[in-house]
């Protein structure tokens, strides 16, 4: 597809172009922290920058409604379950390549499958509405590890477009059809041979920047005994890990969810919400059995979900993308660096 | 080498090999800069893996094993010596007996978040400590801040530095400070009206993600079912929605009343920065005024909440 | 009487947070005291009729979250 030039002084009278027909939403700092928000030409951050909160809010909300309903016995439509589809359409802008690839990755379980052809209606339509504008990271964080997971700072994977910091300007490369509409909805000169050239060495640079020597790979061919018997590290973890959910609600690859139903009067909705493997509800069956009943047991499901289970029934890929955040603010230090490569050196 | 963590080192490898313990708590050494790993060492070879710096946030008496025959030693600095002291007193574990406490008189430990926040950057490779000065490297930038600065702020108020019992000092006594004020969070909060206080809490909340890692990370958690997680009954509802969510931190920090030692772990563990600790303060500060009582400074005396006088206030009626 | 330490707590620390002086009201009474018990429940009411809907820790509508 095309490839654009966009001066950075036109940053914001590119976004502003947007916002008739999406809601737009960008970095931006609020009370110190980075994270998406509704976009402000004001409070824009304007360098490459890692949100606090990956694009999974976007596509698997932390709270969605799923479906509403009335309880009124009078109604037409009692006790019908009503869906509740998102209509809103939005352009995310300055997505690292990381968090993209999170949303093919997500798609798997929810829309692609292998075993099940139907799709999880509300990740599609939230996909389908949603278009990513992608930020090239020309210098890895410093947690990142992107490259070890099948990623690259400025991979492709789940972008609609991708932008390269030429210094004074982007080169903007068009890779989708709704990437296409977005950029049409500004005047955006071509670009020449010589600025693809440069951003193909900046992607190159940007590569070669990452650590190497990380054995991140996966564990696969490994047997799941196997990898349960590592007693010595699952303990070790689970003699630290606080059980709260850090590490899933910010990562981008994290994707369990819980259906609940709240009702107020004779009005109910049902809604799915984020959950995690290492709370204790989780897995504690109706009976009060708990199958995971130790904090060891949770963690090591984290672990062998991301690094075993997920590439075993999703052609071998991990289900992690190297953006670091779980490193970075891990309370206790649990570093997934560390644990899968000492599963895989097992 | 650090002279803390050889002298740590040192006294764990001792205890264990004498037996006189079958664990030893305290921090290893992180994969991060300003990372912290709680680290139980079990044999006098894992003693060497023990670690000190300023970033030893997490308090280990909620790592400690409790209601347990075992004996272990902790490394503790003032806050962490009166939350076992708290343990002691609701039955978690005998002191005396099961413990041994190893003294890290503190000067202060800091705060990660205020690091970023200093820098203006969450990119950060190399941090180090010399002479009250935190020298910070990250991606395009070299800056030099106070350790005032990045301290944390329930150590920037903390009246009791030095642990309350201790058993083996690694390093030498700090001063106290019984009567500093500590009440500037509370008193900021009571200068508003009620509309604005209310208004501040649900900003400062709105960015909770209900990880509970606040919980999870507080000494005084250690209920085998929180009421968060009932079922049946539901108590709270799980979304994050404002009035779940103010209402799980309410019914987190009242849970804390008389026994917080505000160590200020709950705040270090957040991952999206949320000073929690305006709510705790606020309680201690009450049962301060209202009862003299500051949590774990002593073994005898009861926790205010499990006692009561004839004359105390009435002042909700 | 362990209560009253607790009711103490909760209501300062309730009010702290952005509860209006007068919403959260305690008396003591006995299952002996019908009609203390009609007067306050009574005194109760006014008061929070005055005081009007409360908004502190109300819950959204429903469809509202999202």
């Amino acid at each position: 597809m095309s490839e654009l030039i966009l001066k950075k002084a036109d940053l914001t009278a590119f976004l502003d172009a947007l916002t008739g027909a999406y809601q737009v939403w960008a970095p931006a700092e609020v009370d110190g922290v980075v994270d998406y928000q509704p976009y402000d030409p004001e409070t824009l951050i304007r360098e490459k920058v890692r949100p606090r909160l990956s694009v999974k809010k976007f596509f698997h909300p932390q709270r969605e409604n799923m479906f509403k309903y009335t309880l009124d016995p009078a109604s037409e439509e009692c006790n019908l379950m009503k869906e509740t589809l998102p209509q809103d359409k939005r352009v995310i802008f300055g997505v690292s390549s990381c968090d993209a690839r999170s949303v093919v990755l997500n798609g798997l379980p929810f829309c692609n499958d292998p075993t099940n052809e139907r799709k999880d209606v509300y990740y599609q339509t939230r996909w389908d509405n949603t278009v990513l504008i992608g930020w090239g990271c020309d210098e890895p964080c410093v947690t990142c590890f992107c490259h070890a997971t099948g990623g690259h700072p400025f991979g492709e994977e789940g972008l609609d477009i991708i932008l390269t910091d030429l210094g004074e300007k982007f080169l903007v490369k068009v890779l989708t059809d709704k990437g296409r509409a977005v950029a049409g909805l500004y005047q955006l000169e071509e670009a020449r041979e010589e600025d693809a050239k440069s951003a193909a060495k900046v992607a190159e640079k940007a590569r070669a920047a990452m650590p190497g020597g990380l054995k991140m790979g996966q564990p696969a061919g490994q047997d799941m005994m196997g990898l349960y018997g590592l007693e010595e590290l699952w303990e070790e973890i689970g003699s630290r890990c606080l059980n709260c959910g850090v590490c899933t609600y910010l990562c981008p690859t994290c994707y369990c969810f819980d259906i609940l139903d709240e009702i107020k009067g004779q009005e109910g909705v049902r809604f799915r919400i984020w959950d995690a493997c290492m709370f204790p509800l989780y897995t504690l069956h109706g009976t009060g059995h708990n199958p995971r009943a130790a904090k060891s047991a949770r963690v090591r499901q984290r672990f062998m979900h991301k690094l075993k289970y997920f590439p075993d029934r999703h052609q071998k890929k991990l289900s992690c993308v190297g953006c670091g955040r779980c490193v970075v603010y891990c309370p206790v230090n649990i570093d997934i660096r560390e644990v899968a490569s000492r599963m895989k050196a097992s | 080498m650090d002279e803390i963590v050889l002298k740590i080192r040192q006294t764990a490898k001792e205890l264990l090999s004498e037996g006189k313990v079958d664990e030893v708590w305290g921090f290893a050494e992180p994969s991060i800069p300003m990372g912290c790993r709680p680290y139980v060492a079990r044999t006098p070879e894992d003693a060497d893996k023990l670690w000190w710096d300023s970033f030893c946030v997490m308090n280990l008496a909620n790592f400690v094993p409790r209601r347990s025959d075992k004996k272990f030693a902790v490394v503790a600095q003032g806050c962490v010596s009166r939350n076992l002291v708290v343990h002691h007193l609701e039955g978690q574990l005998d002191l005396k007996e099961q413990v041994t406490v190893l003294g890290v008189p503190s000067i202060g430990m800091l705060d990660a978040e205020a690091v970023r926040q200093a820098v203006g950057s969450v990119e950060i490779s190399e941090v180090s400590e010399e002479g009250g000065k935190v020298r910070v490297k990250g991606l395009g930038f070299d800056k030099t801040v106070s350790r005032l600065e990045v301290m944390r702020d329930s150590c920037k108020t903390c009246r009791f530095h030095n642990p309350v019992v201790c058993d083996i000092w690694i390093k030498d006594k700090t001063a106290d400070e019984p009567n500093k004020d500590k009440n500037a969070r509370v008193d900021q909060v009571e200068a508003l009206e009620p509309k604005e206080r209310q208004a501040f809490f649900e900003k400062m909340f709105s960015r909770c993600l209900r990880c509970y890692a606040c919980r999870n990370a507080c000494p005084l958690c250690y209920c085998e079912t929180c009421f968060v997680d009932e079922s049946k009954p539901q108590w709270l509802g799980k979304s994050v929605e404002m009035s779940d969510t103010l209402s799980f931190h309410f019914l987190r920090a009242f849970h804390c009343a008389g026994r917080c030692t505000d160590c200020g772990a709950c705040e270090s563990a957040c991952p999206v920065g949320i000073p929690v600790r305006y709510l705790t303060r606020k309680l201690e500060a009450d049962i301060e005024a209202k009862y003299g009582y500051q949590a774990g400074l002593d073994l005898e005396t009861k926790p205010p909440m499990s006692v009561y006088l004839p004359d105390d206030t009435d002042d909700f009626m | 009487m362990f209560a009253r330490r607790k009711f103490s707590a909760a209501k300062s620390l309730l009010e702290y947070m952005g509860l209006e002086s007068g919403r959260l009201q305690f008396s003591w009474i006995s299952s002996a005291e019908a009609e203390k018990f009609a007067t306050t429940a009574n005194k109760v009411v006014e008061r929070v009729r005055e005081l009007g809907p409360a908004n502190f820790m109300q819950k959204l509508p429903l469809e509202q979250v999202a």
